[in-house]
C-alpha cells in the first residue's frame, strides 16, 4: 500500500475513533411544555446527592433540556447530600453535577431529606436563608419547604400561618416523605394525618416529594395531585408496588422533572436521564371545584408490579440497607 | 389498612399550649430570607421572623419541668460554646461549615468534658419518654414497625460524640413529636435502634441518650 494511502487510512481511524470516544453531550429529545410568555419555569429533583455517575448523566440531560426551556431555578426534595458532607461532597455530588445549571444562573432551593445535615441550611447554593423550612414566591406561585424529618408543631403552626397568608394561584409545598407512595417506605400516614387537611384547607393542588427512589405520580387525592420525584441520583428499579391511587409510576432509571405554570395552568414532564419522557400532563384550576389534570405519557418501559398494598397504606420492605 | 390517628389532628395545637421550652433561635448574622430574582416577594418570611405563639402554659409534670430546667441549662453552655468560635452562617465555602460546626462541638465537648448519661434525661424523665415511644410504637402495625425500624440507625450513641454522617437522621414521627416536651431550636429528639437521643443540631453532637425505648 502506497504510503500516502496509508497515512490517510490511519488519519481517518484516528478522526473517526476520537469522534466515537468523545464524550456525547445528551439531546434534549422531546419538549412537551407549552413555553408561555411570562411563565414561571422550574426543574425538580430528588435524592439526589450520590456524587455516582448517573447523578451526573441526570445533571448533564436537565443542562439539555435547560437549553430547550429555560427554566431559572430547581427545586430539591431532599437527600441532597449521601454518606457525608465534607467539603469535597458539596462539590462532587452537587457543585459538580450542576455545574452547568449554576453556571447558567439557575437557583436551587433545597429541602431537608433524612440523608442531610440541617447545618446544610447554611450552604448559600442551597437557598435555604438559614432555615430548616422556609417559604418563597416565584411569579403566581408561591412554595414551602418543609422539614418533613422533624415536624415539629411550631413548623405546623408556621405552615398554616404561611398557607392562609399567601394570596398566589399556586401554593407548592416541597419536602422529602411523601404522603402517598408505594415503594419501599410506603406512604408517609404520620405526616399525612397532619398535612393533608391543611393542604385541603388552603387551596393546595400540587404537591412534590422525594424518599422513595423512583418517580410516580398519584392519582388526585381531595384534589390534590401528588408527585413524587426521588430518583435524580438514587434508583431503586422494579420497587414500584401495585396502588389504587398510582396514575404513573416509573423506576426503571434515572429521573427528573420540569414544570411550566402560566395563569391557572401547571404543565409538567417527568424525563430520564437517557431523555425518554415517561410522564407529561396538564392541571388546570378551577374555580370552587378540584383542579382537572390530563396526562398520562406511557412509561418508557413498563413498570413492573411485585405485590399489592392497601391505598395509602405502608408497603412490606426489604432487610435494613447500609448507608450510602 | 393504616389506622389513621385523626384523633391527633388537634395534637399540634395543643402542644404549642403545653410549650414551656421552646425558643426561637435569632436569626444569623447575615442571613437573609431566600427571596426570588424574578420576582419581589414582600411576604417571604422564614421561620425566625414568625411570632411565637403566646398561650397559657399548661401545668407540666415534676419530671418534665426538671427536664425543661435541664435542657435550658445546655442551651446556656451552648449559647457560651457559640461565643468562644466562630458563628456557623451562611456561606459559599463548605469548608466553613464543616470546621465552625466542629469546631462548636469541640467548644461543647471541653465545656461539660465530664457530662454522663442521664444529666439531662433523668430516670424519671426517660421513664416516661420510654412510655410514650412505646406506646406509640405499640399502635403501629407490625409492617409500619418494621419500615420504621429499618430507617432507623442502629450505631450505639455515646454522650458528647458527633453524630456520623454516614448515618442517616431517622425521621422523628411527627404523631410523636406532638405529646413529648418541646425542645428550643438548638436541640432536637432522633430515634436510633434501641435508644432516643439528645442531638444539638448546630454542632452536630449527641447531648444525651436513653436505652430501651421500643
Amino acid at each position: 500500500m502506497p504510503r500516502s494511502i496509508l497515512r490517510s487510512v490511519v488519519a481517518a481511524a484516528l478522526i473517526i475513533g476520537g469522534w466515537l470516544a468523545a464524550p456525547i453531550a445528551p439531546m434534549a429529545q422531546d419538549l412537551a411544555l407549552p413555553l408561555k410568555a411570562n411563565s414561571v419555569r422550574f426543574g425538580v429533583i430528588g435524592d439526589n446527592g450520590t456524587g455516582e455517575k448517573a447523578e451526573y448523566e441526570v445533571g448533564q440531560q436537565m443542562a439539555a433540556y435547560h437549553e430547550k426551556f429555560p427554566f431559572t431555578f430547581v427545586i430539591m426534595n431532599g437527600d441532597n447530600l449521601y454518606g457525608g458532607e465534607r467539603p469535597q461532597d458539596f462539590i462532587n455530588k452537587f457543585e459538580a453535577p450542576y455545574k452547568t445549571l449554576l453556571d447558567a444562573k439557575v437557583d436551587f432551593f433545597a429541602t431537608l431529606g433524612n440523608h442531610d445535615d440541617p447545618n446544610q441550611r447554611f450552604y448559600k447554593p442551597f437557598n435555604m436563608g438559614g432555615q430548616r423550612y422556609y417559604t418563597f414566591k416565584k411569579g403566581n406561585a408561591r412554595f414551602f419547604s418543609l422539614d418533613s424529618n422533624y415536624m415539629d408543631p411550631v413548623q405546623i403552626a408556621w405552615l398554616e400561618k404561611e398557607l392562609k397568608a399567601s394570596g398566589s394561584d399556586w401554593k407548592i409545598p416541597y419536602f422529602h416523605h411523601p404522603l402517598y407512595a408505594s415503594g419501599m417506605h410506603g406512604s408517609q400516614v404520620d405526616l399525612r394525618v397532619i398535612l393533608e387537611p391543611l393542604f385541603i384547607k388552603y387551596g393546595v393542588d400540587v404537591v412534590f416529594a422525594g424518599h422513595e427512589h423512583f418517580y410516580q405520580r398519584i392519582k388526585p387525592q381531595q384534589g390534590i395531585t401528588y408527585f413524587i420525584s426521588g430518583a435524580a441520583g438514587q434508583l431503586r428499579r422494579g420497587d414500584i408496588k401495585r396502588a389504587d391511587f398510582t396514575a404513573v409510576g416509573y423506576d426503571q432509571d434515572q429521573s427528573f422533572m420540569i414544570i411550566e405554570i402560566a395563569d391557572k395552568e401547571m404543565t409538567f414532564q417527568a424525563i430520564t436521564r437517557t431523555g425518554k419522557t415517561v410522564d407529561k400532563g396538564l392541571i388546570v384550576q378551577r374555580p370552587g371545584a378540584d383542579p382537572i389534570v390530563v396526562g398520562g405519557a406511557t412509561p418508557a418501559s413498563p413498570t413492573p408490579i411485585a405485590k399489592p398494598s392497601a391505598p395509602g397504606g405502608a408497603t412490606s420492605a426489604p432487610a435494613p440497607q447500609p448507608p450510602k | 389498612m393504616v389506622k389513621l390517628k385523626l384523633s391527633l389532628l388537634g395534637a399540634p395545637v395543643l402542644g404549642l399550649l403545653t410549650c414551656v421550652a421552646c425558643g426561637s433561635e435569632a436569626p444569623e448574622k447575615g442571613a437573609t430570607p431566600p427571596t426570588t430574582k424574578e420576582t419581589p416577594a414582600p411576604n417571604t418570611t422564614t421561620p425566625a421572623e414568625t411570632p411565637a405563639t403566646k398561650e397559657p402554659a399548661q401545668p407540666v409534670s415534676a419530671s418534665t419541668a426538671e427536664f425543661n430546667k435541664r435542657v435550658a441549662a445546655y442551651v446556656d453552655l451552648h449559647k457560651k460554646a457559640d461565643g468562644q468560635v466562630p458563628s456557623l452562617k451562611r456561606t459559599d465555602d463548605p469548608k466553613e461549615i464543616s470546621s465552625r460546626e466542629i469546631a462548636l462541638g469541640d467548644a461543647i465537648r471541653s465545656l461539660r468534658a465530664d457530662a454522663r448519661p442521664g444529666d439531662i434525661m433523668t430516670p424519671d424523665i426517660a421513664e416516661e419518654f420510654r412510655r410514650l415511644i412505646k406506646k406509640d410504637y405499640r399502635t403501629r402495625s407490625r409492617e409500619e414497625q418494621k419500615i420504621f425500624l429499618d430507617e432507623i440507625p442502629p450505631f450505639r450513641p455515646t454522650v458528647n460524640q458527633r453524630y456520623p454522617s454516614e448515618w442517616p437522621l431517622a425521621t422523628f414521627p411527627a404523631t410523636l413529636l406532638d405529646v413529648m416536651p418541646k425542645l428550643p431550636d438548638r436541640v432536637e429528639y432522633r430515634l436510633l435502634r434501641d435508644a432516643l437521643i439528645l442531638r444539638d443540631v448546630k454542632a452536630n453532637i449527641v447531648v444525651d441518650f436513653i436505652l430501651d425505648v421500643y
